[in-house]
């Protein structure tokens, strides 16, 4: 699917290209996510 | 406070100011005063982002609130990454091509003039009364310190703020913001560093960290999905996404920032910057107020945290007996978690549930004999709703920290306040300029005169502002109350950029008429029913923008009806 921004010329500094980016963000916050919960767990 | 914490203070506000105005100078244009002339990199718009939410009041009710509550309000922050996401992918490369000073000014080139003055004017409801209570956040500081009343601190801060706020435009709130974040990180190391320093001979790090859990104060996670139950996994994945979208993508005090960029990229960049950091940031904040909670367990707290409130419920017929219940009921607190500290270190597991068990129980009570003040209280002064979530974190400030570093917390607190009400109103002004004085009353003044009037609105924002916070004490958790602030009107602003981003048959009548009645239902569903505040932004949205579809097909084009 293309996005309103995917035909910005500037790319990000790392990942190459902006979904990649995205994609990152959205893992990050699953990993995240992951912790917080071992960590409720862990301590309940 | 010692001459040295008011050398700290002192120095810390006015160097903070003065960097922020140095920044700023040369702002004698609009597009300078409100657009920073287009010129901030990625990380000063990414940090001043992240610091108009961590304000004061995130600084204050936060820790307070995990006090209370424990760590579960993290979760209100996991649908921000999601809407970060989005709006970089949609909504800034939109806003910035179409060279808009304003979010609602795209509106009308999307829609039509009524439409962009709909969601203008509930902006200017909505932010104009999120700024009052960011105002009050610095008033509660000056009541435990000086004893002051809160409605007078808050008007000569206000009064304050204003002044500031009329001399910089963006470019001096963006720079003031980068120092203050710095700042705000110092100060809730420091103050981390030492609770755990506190904590008294023989309980470590980790035995504080399982003293929490045991107290169910480390509960950042919950599966349960429960539609009255305001933070669950569900509810901030979901709702907080939808929140998160209408702050960012159509809360002008946000949009102005990433406006400021460079570029589409640069702007981005701020926004995903937030997008990893601030989960992180939210849980460390809560974290320093679930260890405040362990530290009290082997410290007395007073039965209420607002010294005012002491003051009043001490004369009163019915507060010994209330104490001499707190008293028993901490004692037994502290007994228990002792051996239950003890218990765990022996991994003993019938001691440790015994000594849980106990604790909890103790809990129960001290929670009770706290409520009972509180009612004293409230029956003294003919108040309802009582809360001093907001005093707790300040009352360990003020009581326990070292000095230094009291003044330094406090300069925190005071320069959050000032730089996110600087930030808010200057968006209030720039919406009250652009989207309404200009565009209806005076089309083709001259740039200076803009300036003066967007100076002019400055100062007239602040006044309301400061009205409004003197309602503060009355609206519990203050945290809480920006977002259910929030929640009732954010929902119509998004439905209505989502039609006009992924709509393009929907025109301006039917976008005005969807924001119209979709307002007037989440408002009735805020009056009527028990629905947690953060589910009014899911219901509103798709509301609005389904009502808009509905209307657009059916009503205004029945022809488009037959074709499709």
């Amino acid at each position: 699917m293309k996005l309103p921004g995917d035909d910005d010329l500037e790319p990000p500094p790392i990942l190459g290209t902006w979904p990649r980016l995205y994609t990152f963000i959205l893992l990050w916050l699953g990993v995240v996510i992951a912790v917080l919960y071992g960590f409720t767990r862990y301590f309940a | 406070m010692t001459p040295l914490d008011w050398i700290v203070l002192v120095a810390t506000i006015t160097g903070i100011i003065g960097f922020g105005l140095w920044k700023s100078r040369g702002s004698k244009s609009v597009d300078q005063y409100l657009l920073a002339g287009k010129s901030m990199p990625w990380y000063a718009m990414g940090l001043s982002i992240m610091a108009t939410q961590a304000s004061a009041i995130t600084f204050i009710a936060t820790t307070g609130q995990a006090y209370v509550d424990g760590l579960r309000f993290v979760q209100f922050y996991f649908g921000l990454p999601i809407a970060m996401v989005i709006i970089s992918a949609t909504a800034v490369p939109i806003f910035h091509r179409s060279g808009v000073y304003t979010a609602y000014e795209y509106l009308e080139r999307r829609f039509d003039a009524k439409t962009r003055a709909l969601a203008s004017i509930v902006f200017l409801i909505q932010r104009g009364m999120a700024v009052g209570l960011a105002m009050y956040a610095p008033a509660i500081v000056m009541s435990i310190i000086f004893g002051w009343p809160d409605q007078i601190t808050t008007a000569v801060i206000g009064i304050l703020v204003v002044i500031y706020t009329t001399s910089g435009g963006i470019p001096a709130v963006t720079w003031t913001d980068v120092l203050q974040m710095s700042i705000i990180f110092l100060g809730l190391i420091s103050a981390l560093i030492t609770v755990f320093a506190l904590m008294p001979h023989g309980v470590s790090v980790s035995d504080a960290i399982f003293l929490a859990g045991y107290s169910g104060k480390l509960n950042a996670v919950d599966l349960h999905l429960d539609w009255n139950n305001r933070y669950n996994l569900w509810s901030g994945l979901i709702g907080g996404s939808f929140l998160a979208l209408g702050y960012f993508g159509c809360d002008q005090s946000q949009v102005q920032r990433y406006l400021t960029g460079k570029s589409v990229a640069q702007s981005r960049l701020s926004l995903l910057f937030n997008a990893m950091a601030k989960v992180p940031m939210q849980f460390f904040i809560l974290f320093v107020g679930a260890m405040v909670f362990v530290f009290f367990l082997f410290e007395q707290p007073p039965v209420l945290f607002q010294s005012a409130a002491m003051k009043t419920i001490s004369g009163q017929a019915a507060y010994s007996g209330v104490q001499k219940s707190y008293d028993a009921a901490w004692n037994a607190r502290k007994a228990a978690a002792l051996d239950l500290n003890a218990a765990r270190k022996q991994h003993s597991s019938e001691q440790t549930r015994a000594a849980e068990q106990k604790l909890r129980a103790a809990q129960k009570q001290l929670d009770g004999a706290r409520a009972d003040a509180a009612h004293i209280y409230e029956k003294a002064e003919g108040e309802k709703d009582f809360h001093d979530t907001n005093y707790i974190f300040l009352s360990f400030v003020t009581r326990y920290l070292p000095h230094g570093l009291i003044g330094l917390v406090i300069a925190v607190i005071f320069a959050a306040a000032m730089s996110s009400s600087s930030g808010e109103l200057n968006s209030l002004a720039t919406v009250t300029v652009i989207d309404i004085y200009k565009r209806h009353f005076q089309p083709a003044a001259s740039d200076s005169h803009y300036l003066f009037v967007s100076r002019l609105c400055t100062a007239g924002w602040g006044i309301v502002a400061v009205v409004f916070a003197q309602y503060g004490r009355n609206l519990g958790s203050l945290v809480e109350a920006v977002n259910r602030v929030g929640s009732l009107f954010y929902p119509t602003l998004l439905g209505a950029f989502v039609l006009a981003f992924f709509f393009p048959r929907v025109k301006g009548g039917s976008a005005f008429w969807a924001m119209l009645f979709g307002e007037a239902i989440i408002l009735l569903c805020a009056r009527y029913t028990n629905i947690a505040f953060l589910w009014y932004n899911v219901i509103g949205a798709i509301l609005v923008v389904a009502l808009g579809i509905f209307v657009a097909f059916f009503v205004h084009n029945p022809k488009e009806k037959i074709k499709c």
